[in-house]
């Protein structure tokens, strides 16, 4: 092995060097692409994203608490919430998931527990909760309710 | 604020490069010592962040500036008085293949920086859902009671887990009078630089110029460092502090003063306030400072300053852990020790062989998220651990050799994977499969923290260039050349 050492340390490094110059290569052709949503956001839902945080940020105050019910099997959507927590800070964001079927009730009334001040139901357009008060259709399936203080 | 933000941010840097030299054996050159201030400067800014929480609540910029301030300014007094030892100028300049190879690191830089401009904003999602949220409350906030308090509603944020590249983030958004996440992508490309003076500089006490640069320029193109550079993770940071905290250990142990425990205190003191593992890593580094050791160095003489460091940086360590404590928030290390642990290892023992088949497969094998290279994808394997593991064989059928930090990397980056193997044994599982699917596919992501420390051992193994003789020497500068002390 040590007779061995300068051929085999020579070859590692043409290898690494080769394996450098096409990752290089890649990052060049790449690094033009703005990506601010990361992988985690669908291409064809980044538009509606940020029209949502737009929306949210413009309505929603610093004193608000935000509930968020989103669709379990919409990964992205969980990626919004989460977005929604970071970027609205000190907005206290609350969030819960719903499965198929009636779940959405179920978890609008988990949420409403916290006694949040605006609602926002992603994934579902056909959802009017009781004791609400439509502010925005932020995007497509991004609606976002007022839930005012004697209705909460 | 705008350029006077930028310089603001830039303080406890430049204060760690001026204390340097008195908590710490000097570095070779002004390069290596740059590499050394800019996490020795944000451990320093953290930690009088952390001391002003606990004794206002809150912090301001002003009371983070001004102990910055004098202590520099106590560094520059010390200096005038007598001038700080440092160790011998390098030798011969790089020939055409280090010239060649510094290309290739100063391209991959521009590479990185051109992302960063088209991209100005932290995208991936750990980055602001673990570590960008911190930062973004404890700015708003200018404590971290507020975040901590109302941990319930950041669980995916692991509230409770160690946070040092959080806090230097909300020290750059006061900085910066705003959230500026292009200002943290850049200190996050600063904090990678430093990682390549230091693994250079550490190569360049053994080796010619041309195998230092050249494999400075390898780690400077792992696939997953180029990525984690920028992306406001914090593995790539714990990497910088263990190995900085080895190679200042090392050099250490050519001078022995006790004040120049300092420094390799306050690496190991960001190791283990950068991730959790930290803790266990960072012990481990220690560890493997102590107890390998050259055949004529007695390991008992090293075990004394290795305690001191381990309390110096547990000091640091408790100035967090005694913020999160009185939230009792849930801690992902509570999963760790568990009173079911050792039952549960003894329940999953059998299937040890094929985790650890597992997680060496999961090495080897190019994947999205890491970023393999374009030629790693073509032929289905990634190239950086299993050469690492070759690396391991040539240093095992050397029997030693000179380059003892290496070998003592070899040792740290073995053991940090088995200490991320053990992690995935420890946590809750249903069975093999689920902990494969659940854990394995970030492990290569984790193991980031490793890579310099594998990257320094593979440099031991197969250099090419002659090993430069003996570790080395402290040269005091002539009486002429200090200043005059103040009578």
């Amino acid at each position: 092995m040590t007779a061995l050492r300068p051929w085999l340390g020579r070859v590692v490094l043409a290898l690494w060097f080769a394996s450098a110059l096409t990752l290089a290569v890649r990052q060049w052709r790449e690094a033009g692409q703005p990506r601010p949503f990361g992988p985690e956001m669908p291409e064809e839902s980044r538009e509606a994203a940020a029209a949502v945080l737009d929306g949210c940020q413009r309505r929603v105050g610093p004193g608000d608490m935000l509930a968020i019910a989103f669709a379990m099997s919409e990964g992205h959507h969980q990626f919004l919430s989460f977005r929604l927590a970071y970027t609205l800070y000190p907005v206290r964001v609350i969030n819960e998931a719903y499965g198929d079927g009636d779940d959405i009730e179920q978890a609008v009334a988990k949420l409403r527990l916290r006694r949040p001040d605006f609602l926002l139901v992603l994934g579902r357009e056909d959802v009017a909760p009781a004791e609400a008060t439509l502010v925005a259709a932020l995007a497509p399936e991004a609606r976002l309710f007022r839930l005012t203080p004697r209705e909460r | 604020m705008g350029a006077a933000g930028w310089l603001l941010v830039a303080v406890p840097a430049l204060c760690a490069f001026l204390v340097w030299p008195w908590i710490a054996s000097s570095p070779r050159g002004t390069g290596e010592r740059l590499g050394y201030s800019v996490p020795a400067g944000v451990v320093l800014a953290v930690t009088a962040m952390l001391l002003e929480v606990h004794l206002a609540d809150r912090f301001t910029l002003a009371g983070l500036l001004v102990p910055l301030g004098v202590l520099a300014l106590l560094a520059l007094a010390a200096t005038r008085r007598r001038a700080a030892p440092r160790l011998a100028a390098p030798g011969a300049p790089p020939g055409w293949v280090g010239r060649l190879a510094l290309v290739v690191i100063l391209v991959e830089l521009g590479l990185v920086l051109r992302e960063i401009a088209v991209n100005p904003s932290l995208s991936d999602w750990d980055a602001w859902a673990i570590w960008g949220v911190k930062a973004k409350a404890f700015f708003v906030d200018r404590g971290v009671a507020g975040y901590l308090g109302r941990a319930d509603l950041y669980e995916f944020s692991w509230p409770a887990r160690p946070c040092l590249t959080s806090l230097f983030q909300a020290f750059v958004y006061s900085c910066r009078g705003r959230v500026d996440e292009l200002a943290v992508r850049l200190v996050h490309v600063a904090l990678t630089c430093s990682l390549l003076l230091i693994f250079h500089g550490s190569l360049r006490r053994r080796f010619g110029a041309d195998s230092a640069l050249l494999w400075t320029a390898v780690l400077a193109t792992v696939p997953n460092l180029t990525y984690q550079a920028s992306a406001g993770l914090a593995n790539l940071v714990l990497g910088l502090f263990l190995l900085a905290t080895l190679a200042a250990l090392e050099a250490w142990e050519s001078d022995a003063r006790l004040a120049h425990l300092v420094g390799p205190a306050l690496l190991l003191g960001g190791a283990l306030l950068a991730r959790d593992e930290g803790l266990f890593l960072g012990g481990l580094t220690v560890a493997v400072f102590a107890l390998v050791r050259d055949p004529g160095r007695r390991r008992r003489d090293a075990l004394g300053p290795a305690l001191g460091v381990v309390v110096g940086a547990g000091a640091l360590y408790g100035l967090w852990y005694a913020l999160v404590l009185p939230h009792a928030i849930w801690d992902i290390r509570s999963m760790w020790f568990e009173a079911d642990v050792f039952p549960r290892l003894l329940r999953h023992r059998p299937e040890i062989p094929a985790i650890l088949l597992g997680v060496g497969r999961e090495l080897a094998r190019p994947v999205e998220q890491t970023r393999s290279s374009p030629l790693e994808d073509a032929v289905g394997m990634s190239l950086f651990w299993p050469l690492f593991a070759l690396a391991c064989l040539v240093l095992l059928s050397r029997r030693g050799g000179s380059d003892l930090l290496g070998r003592r990397c070899a040792v740290v980056a073995a053991g940090g994977v088995s200490i991320y193997t053990l992690g995935l044994i420890l946590f809750p599982y249903q069975d093999l499969s689920d902990v494969m699917n659940n854990w394995l596919y970030v492990l290569d992501r984790h193991a980031l923290a490793l890579t310099p420390m594998a990257a320094r051992a593979a440099a031991a193994a197969f250099s090419l260039d002659p090993e430069v003789d003996s570790a080395p020497s402290i040269v005091t500068p002539p009486e002429e050349h200090a200043a005059p002390a103040r009578s």
